[in-house]
C-alpha cells in the first residue's frame, strides 16, 4: 500500500500521522483519500503540489502516475524564506 | 553627499571621508559598496585575518526608510572561510542607526592592540576599551553597551577566529563567510552608532504614501501577510522534504522521517509564543520562542535543516537550544551544522575518530561550545569543512562551494540552484539568486530536474538579489512581487502549467533583456529608488548595477586565485543521485558553458574587457 502524507494539520498536531492507502494510481489514492479525510482534504489538495517520491507530479504522468506499495506520496503548499 | 567613516585601528585615527555621487550611483549601498571598498582598500593576496584585510559596514539607501523591511545592513570583507569575497547580510537595527549616526558606511581597517569597540555618535567616532566585554557572549555583550544604539557585536568565536564566526545584531545575525573573524583578527569587539540625523527621502511625501501602500500589500499577500507570519521560514522543512531535498545525514538523502517534528507548523502549533522580526517589518515572520522560561528567537528554516535533519536530530526544543548557543557563541547556524555533519560523516567511515555520529545528539551543544573556543576536534572544525577535509580526507562528501558550507537546499532537486551554488562570489549561498524558489519552495515549481532556461534564470536573479542586497532590502519583499493569483492556483491546474512553460522558455527572453535593460519600472525597487534618491530608476537600471556589483565579486576571486574549477559541486552532489528516476547528480558541465557566455565571462569564467567597458567596472 502507498504511503500519504497529507498536507499538515489535517489528521491532528504534533507530525501528521500518514495513511497507508492501497490505489495504482495517484488519481485512485487521491479519491480514497478523499473518502477517508472528507471535502476538507479536497479543498487544501487543490492548493498543494503532489509529490512521489520526492517528485512532482507535473514531471511524472499526472494524476495517472502509477504506485507501487513502496511509493511515498507527500501533499504540501507553497513556502519561501531563505 | 554621503559620508563614510575610515577607521584605522592600528594607527588609532579616524576620519570622515565622502561616499563619492558616482560610486553610490554604480554600486548603490550595501553589498555593492562593501564590495568596492573591500576591492580597492585590500592588497591582493591578503591574509583576510591579516590587519591589511578590512571590514566594512554598508547601509544602502532605503536602509532605515521602513520601505520593504528595509532595517538591514550588509557587512563585506575578504572573507576567512572561503578566502575571496565575503559579505552577508543582517537585519538588526545597526544599519538604521549607523545612518541616523550620520554615516552611510564604516570601513574599519588595521587591528587595535588590545579589544576595543567603536562608538559611533551623532557624526563622530571614537575608540574604547572593551576589555571587560572581551570573552563575553552576544547577548550580553548588547546588553552592556548603550540600550538605545545599534549594535554589531562579536562573540566567542570570533574572538578565536573561527572561520564562520558571525556578527549579531538585537538578535538578527550576519553569519556568512566569517565577518565575526575579521572583527576579532582586529580585536574588535563591536560597532555601536546612534544619532538623530533624519532619514528622509528625495520625494517623502510620494515615498510615504507608497510606503503605505505597498506595506498594506505585504501585509494582505498570501506569503508575506499569511504564511510567513504564521509559520515562519520553517515551513520550508515539510516541502523540502516532500521534495526529497531536506539535508539529511550531511547531505547522504534529502528525506528525513522525523521531518514532521521539525516543522514551522509543529513550531507553530507546540513552541510558538509569538512573531518576531526585523524592526520596522511589517511580515514579522521570525519566531520567538521560550528558552528556560525565557523569550527568545527561534529558528530559521536553515538552522533547522543544518542542526535538525542534516544531523539526524529530531528534537525542536534542542534545535532551540543549539540556534541559541550559535547566537551567543557568536557562529553561524548553517556553517556550523555542515562541520559538524561532515565530522561526523568523517567518524563514520572511520577517517576520523571522533564521539560525534548521526542521530547522537547530547553532545552536540558541547561540540558547538569546542569549536567557539577551538577546543580539541573543535580546533579543526572551526576551520570550516572544506580546510577538515584537506587535513582528514572525505573530499567527495565535503559539502561547500568555495569554502562556503552549502545551505539547507539539496541542489540535487533544483538543478538551477546547484548552477547558483557554483557561481556566486560567496559560495555556497541561496539568498543571491534563490533559484530555489521557483523549481522548488515557491508556488510555480518549474522543472527542477531541467537545465533549460536555467542560466539565464540564474544570472537574472543574481544581478537582482546582488541589486536587492545593496538597496538594502529584505528578500521576503520579492516574494510577494508575485501576484496572490499564483499562490492560490492549484499547481497540477492549467494556469500552473501554462506559467512553468512561459518560465521554462524564457531564455530568449531574458538573453534580450539582459542586453537591452529595460526602461520600465516593473518592481517596487524602482519606484522606491527613485523616491528616495529623486534620480530616475528603472528595472534596467537596476539589473546593471546588480550585474556590475556581480562581475566586481568575481573580479576580486579571481584575484585571490580562484578559478573556474571551483565554479563546481560538491562530487556527492555530480555523482550520486536522491531521486527515482533521475540519474547522476547536477549537470553542472552542460550549464557553465552557456552560463558564462550569457554573462560575458570568456571559456575560463574571466570576465572579457567587452564586459569590463560595459558595466564602467575600474579594476
Amino acid at each position: 500500500m502507498a504511503c500519504l502524507y497529507p498536507p499538515y494539520g489535517l489528521t491532528g498536531k504534533n507530525g501528521d500521522p500518514s495513511l497507508e492507502i492501497e490505489a495504482s494510481t495517484v488519481k485512485e489514492l487521491m479519491a480514497k483519500a478523499e473518502k477517508m479525510l472528507g471535502p476538507e482534504f479536497k479543498t487544501m489538495a487543490a492548493h498543494c503540489t503532489l509529490f512521489v517520491n520526492g517528485r512532482s507530479i507535473s514531471y511524472l504522468k499526472g494524476f495517472k502516475t502509477p504506485l507501487s506499495p513502496e511509493d511515498v506520496v507527500r501533499l504540501v503548499s507553497p513556502s519561501a524564506g531563505g | 553627499m554621503g559620508r563614510i567613516l575610515d577607521v584605522d585601528l592600528t594607527a588609532e585615527t579616524v576620519k570622515t571621508v565622502p561616499l563619492d555621487a558616482d560610486t553610490a550611483s554604480k554600486y548603490i549601498g550595501g553589498k555593492g559598496l562593501g564590495t568596492r571598498i573591500v576591492y580597492d582598500e585590500v592588497p591582493a593576496g591578503t591574509d583576510p585575518l591579516a590587519p591589511e584585510n578590512v571590514i566594512v559596514f554598508a547601509a544602502g539607501p532605503v536602509t532605515g526608510t521602513l520601505a520593504l523591511n528595509s532595517v538591514r545592513f550588509n557587512v563585506s570583507a575578504a572573507s576567512p572561510l572561503t578566502g575571496g569575497i565575503g559579505n552577508s547580510s543582517c537585519g538588526g537595527s545597526f544599519g538604521m542607526k549607523m545612518k541616523q549616526a550620520g554615516f552611510d558606511a564604516v570601513l574599519i581597517r588595521g587591528k587595535a592592540r588590545k579589544p576595543v569597540y567603536l562608538d559611533i555618535e551623532s557624526g563622530e567616532g571614537s575608540i574604547k576599551d572593551a576589555g571587560h566585554l572581551w570573552g563575553k557572549g552576544t547577548y550580553e555583550t548588547e546588553s552592556l553597551l548603550p540600550r538605545k544604539a545599534g549594535k554589531a557585536v562579536i562573540g566567542p568565536a570570533g574572538e578565536n577566529l573561527v572561520r564562520f564566526a558571525a556578527v549579531a545584531s538585537d538578535e538578527r545575525v550576519a553569519g556568512r563567510t566569517g565577518m565575526g573573524a575579521v572583527m576579532g583578527s582586529k580585536n574588535l569587539k563591536a560597532v555601536v552608532a546612534r544619532g538623530k540625523s533624519e532619514i528622509a527621502a528625495a520625494k517623502e511625501e510620494q515615498f510615504k504614501e507608497y510606503r503605505k501602500k505597498s506595506n498594506s500589500l505585504l501585509r494582505s499577500h498570501p506569503m508575506t501577510g499569511d504564511i510567513l507570519p504564521r509559520f515562519g521560514t520553517a515551513k520550508l522543512v515539510r516541502t523540502t522534504n516532500a521534495r526529497g531535498i531536506l539535508p539529511t545525514r550531511n547531505f547522504q538523502t534529502g528525506t528525513f522521517d522525523d521531518a514532521d517534528k521539525i516543522s514551522g507548523e509543529w513550531l507553530a502549533d507546540n513552541l510558538l509564543e509569538k512573531n518576531g522580526g526585523c524592526f520596522g517589518c511589517p511580515i514579522k515572520c521570525g519566531r520567538v520562542v521560550k528558552r528556560n522560561g525565557v523569550l527568545v528567537k527561534g529558528p530559521e528554516y536553515e538552522t533547522i535543516g543544518e542542526l535538525g535533519s542534516n544531523l539526524l536530530n529530531p528534537d525542536m526544543g534542542l534545535i532551540i537550544e543549539l540556534n541559541y548557543l550559535c547566537d551567543d557563541l557568536g557562529m553561524d547556524t548553517i556553517s556550523a551544522g555542515g562541520v559538524l555533519g561532515f565530522a561526523m560523516e568523517l567518524t563514520e567511515k572511520g577517517l576520523l575518530k571522533s564521539d560525534l555520529a548521526f542521530g547522537k545528539t547530547g553532545n552536540l551543544a558541547k561540540a558547538l561550545e569546542d569549536i567557539a573556543h577551538r577546543r580539541d576536534l573543535g580546533d579543526d572544525m572551526a576551520e570550516g569543512v572544506r580546510r577538515m577535509s584537506e587535513k582528514f580526507g572525505g573530499g567527495d562528501f565535503a559539502i561547500h562551494v568555495k569554502g562556503l558550507e552549502l545551505p539547507a537546499y539539496d541542489p540535487r532537486g533544483c538543478w538551477g540552484q546547484g548552477l547558483e551554488y557554483c557561481t556566486t562570489g560567496r559560495g555556497g549561498c541561496h539568498v543571491n539568486g534563490t533559484m530555489m524558489f521557483f523549481e522548488a519552495t515557491g508556488p510555480i515549481g518549474i522543472n527542477p530536474h531541467s537545465i533549460k532556461s536555467k542560466p539565464e534564470l540564474t544570472v537574472m536573479q543574481q544581478n537582482l538579489f546582488a541589486a536587492l542586497n545593496s538597496l538594502t532590502v529584505c528578500a521576503f519583499s520579492s516574494y510577494a512581487v508575485l501576484p496572490p493569483l499564483v499562490y492560490n492556483m492549484n499547481p497540477h491546474g492549467l494556469t500552473a502549467k501554462i506559467i512553468r512553460g512561459v518560465l521554462l522558455n524564457s531564455g530568449p527572453f531574458i538573453r534580450f533583456s539582459l542586453k537591452n535593460k529595460s526602461p520600465l519600472k516593473l518592481m517596487w525597487y524602482e519606484r522606491f529608488l527613485s523616491l528616495i534618491t529623486g534620480d530616475n530608476w528603472s528595472m534596467g537600471r537596476l539589473d546593471e548595477c546588480g550585474e556590475r556589483i556581480f562581475n566586481l565579486e568575481r573580479l576580486f576571486n579571481l584575484r585571490e586565485g580562484f578559478t573556474a574549477a571551483d565554479d563546481n559541486l560538491p562530487a556527492r552532489m555530480l555523482n550520486e543521485s536522491i531521486h527515482q528516476g533521475v540519474n547522476g547528480g547536477v549537470p553542472i558541465s552542460k550549464m557553465i558553458g552557456k552560463y558564462y557566455e550569457i554573462r560575458g565571462w570568456d571559456e575560463n569564467g574571466v570576465p572579457t574587457e567587452k564586459t569590463l567597458d560595459r558595466f564602467q567596472i575600474e579594476r
